[in-house]
């Protein structure tokens, strides 16, 4: 019975976990000069999304989006079709909470409420829509 | 009351504990009802159990500790009834209240997935046969009666209480006891089928998969007490989505560990206090992994 104690003792032993905690970002967070964060080729337009305050599980997120024309970045467009954000976590199958999006001035949005429910790897799907139908997706990958 | 038969009543604490090993978040993993491993003729427990989520472990093997609180407190009622001699029949109702705190701080109650259970004794234990153990099959019928994740009203998953899908479940439970000593396992396989799902987030159909867990477990028995320790494993394969939002999933995976210690009381009822802590043991990836509490009462009446 000794033995069968010291078997079960060293199987759990060998079975511990080996935990790698980090603490931070490993995604750059805003686009360098002049880089757009996404590409929408329906409209031909350039996306700059800069996090104005980034999200935390204590805090929500705000961003700011600026549209551009792809061949001159000083010309700002307002989309034709309507602006959404989705927040997805691809690895579960699940989204967070809806995000609020607000038009500022010509070619420039808002983008607030932005909250992540669950720390790990997301989607930020930059949508252009017409009603419930999404005309085009462009996907920014970022580990929160 | 032989000591043989006072340690079987003891055993029954380990298959408790097992009901509390899912992983917290969002109602997922998967709940085993009640199994009768005594020779009792019924059996109906009441728990309580408050389980913290400690961290997030990502796909890349990271873990990351958890700043709020995101807590689950769970009020179950598990009960089963012995028929025809050697099958059972059992159910699992549990509640739940969920909070968070921090940005999107809220809180949530409501019923969790309803669990049915048959079970049928195929290897009996009527001679303690020294080696032999007694083995108990048994098949579950969850209803999605708490809703998942996946159907979450404002996303924020506060409102999750289940996995959201009917599934079912076939598993086989072993005990065996030598002196003071015993043993138990348990090896469980479950699918789940797909279901249409429309919230703020996303509208489409969500698409799990197979999933199992196989427990081992030991104990030590003494007068009207015994402690014990178990250690679960299980395992989800990924949950796909199409539509709006279409997206592959990744496996899930973690183990947990388990602490406990039972107590006979008069009248056959028992009181069973467990600890339990997913962040010890395993590999674990893509999912959450809690540190839970859980107090068990149990009645039980004879044959």
């Amino acid at each position: 019975m000794k033995s069968l104690a010291k078997l079960i003792l060293l199987f759990f032993i060998s079975a511990c976990a080996k935990p790698r905690y980090v603490d931070g970002l490993e995604t750059r967070l805003n686009p360098a000069s002049g880089e757009c964060t996404v590409v929408f080729t329906t409209e031909a337009l350039c996306l700059r999304a800069q996090w104005v305050q980034f999200p935390s599980e204590s805090t929500f997120g705000e961003m700011s989006l600026t549209f551009t024309d792809l061949e001159d970045s000083n010309r700002k467009l307002d989309p034709r079709a309507s602006v959404a954000i989705v927040l997805w976590m691809p690895s579960m199958g699940h989204g967070s909470s809806p995000v609020t999006i607000e038009r500022i001035n010509v070619g420039e949005f808002r983008a607030s409420d932005v909250f992540f429910i669950m720390p790990g790897p997301w989607d930020i799907r930059y949508q252009l829509k017409s009603g419930d139908d999404v005309l085009e997706e462009q996907i920014q990958k970022i580990t929160i | 009351m032989c000591w043989k038969s006072r340690f079987k009543k003891l055993l029954f604490s380990l298959l408790l504990t097992e009901q509390a090993l899912a992983a917290p978040c969002c109602g997922s993993g998967f709940t085993i009802p009640s199994i009768i491993t005594s020779d009792d003729r019924a059996q109906l427990a009441l728990s309580y159990s408050r389980a913290l989520i400690h961290a997030d472990v990502f796909t890349n093997g990271d873990w990351r500790e958890r700043k709020e609180d995101d807590l689950t407190e769970t009020l179950k009622l598990d009960g089963a009834h012995i028929f025809s001699d050697r099958y059972q029949l059992g159910f699992s109702l549990p509640i739940q209240k969920r909070t968070r705190t921090g940005a999107k701080s809220d809180s949530s109650t409501g019923l969790g997935d309803l669990a049915l259970q048959l079970g049928y004794e195929f290897l009996p234990d009527w001679d303690y046969n020294p080696y032999r153990p007694k083995g108990i099959a048994y098949a579950s019928l969850i209803a999605p009666t708490g809703r998942s994740i996946y159907e979450s009203a404002d996303g924020s998953g506060i409102d999750a209480r289940g996995r959201g899908f009917w599934g079912g479940s076939v598993g086989v439970v072993l005990t065996k006891s030598w002196g003071g000593w015993d043993a138990n396992t348990n090896l469980e396989l479950h699918n789940s089928l797909p279901k249409d799902v429309s919230n703020a987030t996303t509208r489409g159909r969500v698409k799990p998969s197979y999933g199992g867990s196989a427990a081992l477990g030991g104990g030590y028995n003494w007068s009207d007490f015994r402690i014990g320790a178990l250690i679960n494993w299980q395992y989800e394969a990924p949950t796909d989505v199409e539509g709006s939002t279409p997206s592959r999933g990744s496996l899930r995976r973690l183990a947990t560990g388990a602490l406990l210690a039972s107590v006979l009381l008069p009248d056959n009822q028992s009181v069973v206090l467990s600890y339990s802590d997913q962040t010890i043991f395993g590999s674990p990836f893509n999912t959450t992994l809690a540190k839970t509490i859980t107090l068990f009462f149990q009645q039980r009446w004879q044959r």
